[in-house]
């Protein structure tokens, strides 16, 4: 247990700029929007202007809202609860799109050179000759990909959320709207929260044949890692189509990769998912994806420099 | 901690890479505290041996290192078996108090103020990152980190490749001095024979995949003599069969194998050959 939490860390030592400067300048750019429009927006209307030839300013867009935040809170507040759930809902959903966008090609990327890299710069010699079995070195490796990052990407999108939920709050000052009931209870802060984990933990094993893949191809592969994980799906599909007129392995790998069916914004994140967790699907993409990991660490095993 | 057996027993070890016989029915004994040197041209097979001795590739043939198969659990046997390549397998990004964390965290026979102690004396500071420092100091770097660790193999592949000769030096000296208890058994892999000839309890010879020698050191002087033969000998010489002759101020300098040296006394000035001149001979013969 000691040695997989020490693996986990020399993961982010290699990949500190991805695992924790990414998320962490991602978040800081959207925290300094979400506190420019709370700067912006304090006088009753706003016009941000930007000077393009030095002689003609340009308006480049004008906040005839006046306080935004305000606004937000008086719209809020004259709708059912209903209608507050449902904003609020798609509210934090757009916070966490940047952040959550960037995580999967985080993990993409990272996961396919994570078994490549080191054979390519030799320094696998050196992991190797290390009392570090192949599968902890494989599974630390799925662990931080699944689990670890996420939770760092996720912890940029609670902050996020937080401070415009807490901006929204702010500008109910001097008025008798009620925080709690037009902003707090609709945003549902914690059963979102313990959504997006769900979410986190079912993605995690639902694209498990994905990640598997990423990381059988990343030890695999000789050369251009990228091109045989993207080619050969893409290879399959072409030719399900052109002899079989149909698209089963297609439409089950997509659908395995980026689960688009299960994001609705009209109800919250995890709630879709629910229904898949004890299903046939998921049963065969864990017996792939565990195939997928197993052969990964079955040819660690044998792996050389390159 | 060896419990009597030998380090490693390699029995008709083979490999191949495509069509090309990397090893041929490769056979050798590391005893304990031994200091084998594993000699031969480049591309003779050395490094595919001491990988092979790892658990870094795949051969046919059987092989026991501290009692195990190394294809089978290669993180078994590393717990006893420390390795260091020619420069550079140290990963680039890596932070030398992170290298430290590392090892400490995954190997229970590391000493991490031992290892501190040696960089003390280094100009290596904990903050450096492997991509700041020089060859020589990555190798110093990778030193101090494996001489922290008790082992009962050390696994030294062309160490001090491409480095000056005043860390070439210190390496050996640091590694006979400091590292060297009679408990631990080293194999070195090189093709600069002269620079270890005096650290070494046994030879290994290797060529095109093929052991061409395996005598330890002290018996050497039983096996071979170099004889410098007077040019009236030499018909006598030549009826002895030397295994190489080459031409050395005029005379010829004879390598015999398994002659008697009584039967040789009388042809000229003997000897006990080189490891170089030995090397010379038999990759020529």
């Amino acid at each position: 247990m000691n040695q997989l939490m020490v693996l986990i860390r020399r993961e982010f030592w290699e990949n500190r700029s991805t695992f924790l400067v990414l998320p962490m300048v991602v978040t800081g750019f959207f925290l300094s929007i979400l506190l420019l429009v709370a700067v912006v927006s304090t006088s009753d209307t706003a016009t941000v202007r930007i000077d393009v030839d030095r002689d003609e300013e340009v308006q480049f867009f004008n906040l005839v809202t006046g306080h935004f935040y305000k606004y937000a809170l008086q719209q809020l507040d004259g709708r059912s609860m209903e209608k507050r759930e449902m904003y609020m809902n798609a509210a934090m959903q757009s916070l966490s799109l940047p952040l959550l966008f960037s995580l999967w090609f985080v993990i993409f990327f990272y996961l396919l050179g994570s078994l490549y890299h080191d054979r390519r710069d030799r320094s696998i010699l050196f992991w190797k000759s290390l009392p570090v079995s192949d599968a902890m070195t494989v599974l630390s490796k799925l662990l931080a990909a699944l689990i670890v990052v996420p939770l760092v990407y996720l912890a940029g999108v609670i902050l996020l959320q937080l401070c415009a939920l807490t901006f929204v709050s702010l500008s109910a000052s001097g008025t008798d709207i009620s925080v709690v009931d037009t902003v707090w209870r609709p945003a549902a802060v914690f059963s979102t929260w313990s959504g997006y984990l769900g979410l986190l933990l079912f993605h995690a094993l639902w694209a498990l044949p994905f990640f598997g893949w990423l990381l059988f191809v990343s030890a695999w592969a000789k050369s251009a890692p990228l091109a045989w994980a993207v080619g050969i799906p893409l290879g399959i599909k072409i030719i399900e189509v052109i002899f079989t007129d149909q698209s089963l392995a297609g439409d089950w790998m997509l659908d395995h990769i980026i689960p688009i069916s299960f994001l609705d914004h009209h109800h919250p994140v995890a709630g879709n998912a629910s229904s898949y967790w004890f299903s046939l699907q998921m049963l065969s993409a864990l017996v792939v994806g565990g195939a997928f990991i197993y052969l990964a660490i079955w040819l660690r095993g044998k792996a050389d420099e390159i | 901690m060896n419990d009597g057996f030998n380090v490693v027993e390699a029995r008709g070890i083979s490999k191949k890479f495509g069509d090309f016989q990397a090893l041929s029915d490769v056979s050798f004994t590391i005893e304990p505290a031994s200091i084998v040197g594993l000699i031969g041209p480049n591309g003779a097979g050395k490094t595919t041996t001491l990988k092979a001795i790892l658990g870094l590739t795949d051969f046919d043939g059987e092989m026991s290192v501290l009692g195990r198969d190394p294809r089978k659990g290669r993180h078994k046997v590393m717990e006893r078996v420390c390795f260091i390549a020619d420069v550079g397998i140290l990963p680039r990004w890596l932070r030398v108090s992170d290298a430290l964390d590392y090892i400490e965290g995954v190997h229970s026979n590391f000493n991490r103020a031992k290892a501190e102690a040696m960089l003390a004396d280094t100009k290596i500071s904990s903050q450096h990152k492997v991509r700041q420092l020089s060859k020589g100091m990555v190798t110093q770097l990778h030193l101090a980190l494996i001489m922290a660790i008790e082992v009962d193999l050390l696994v030294l592949d062309e160490p001090t490749l491409g480095l000056d000769i005043l860390y070439r030096k210190s390496f050996y000296e640091k590694l006979l001095n400091e590292y060297f208890d009679h408990s631990t058994s080293i194999v070195i892999s090189t093709h600069q024979v002269e620079e270890i000839e005096s650290l070494l309890t046994h030879l290994l010879f290797i060529n095109q995949g093929r052991i061409m020698l395996d005598c330890a050191m002290d018996e050497l002087d039983q096996i071979y003599a170099e004889v410098l033969v007077s040019p009236e000998q030499l018909a006598a010489a030549r009826a002895l069969m030397p295994i190489h002759t080459r031409d050395m101020l005029g005379q010829k300098a004879m390598i015999f194998e398994k002659v008697p040296r009584a039967e040789l006394t009388g042809l000229g000035e003997l000897h006990t050959p080189s490891v170089a001149d030995l090397f010379v001979a038999r990759m020529q013969g």
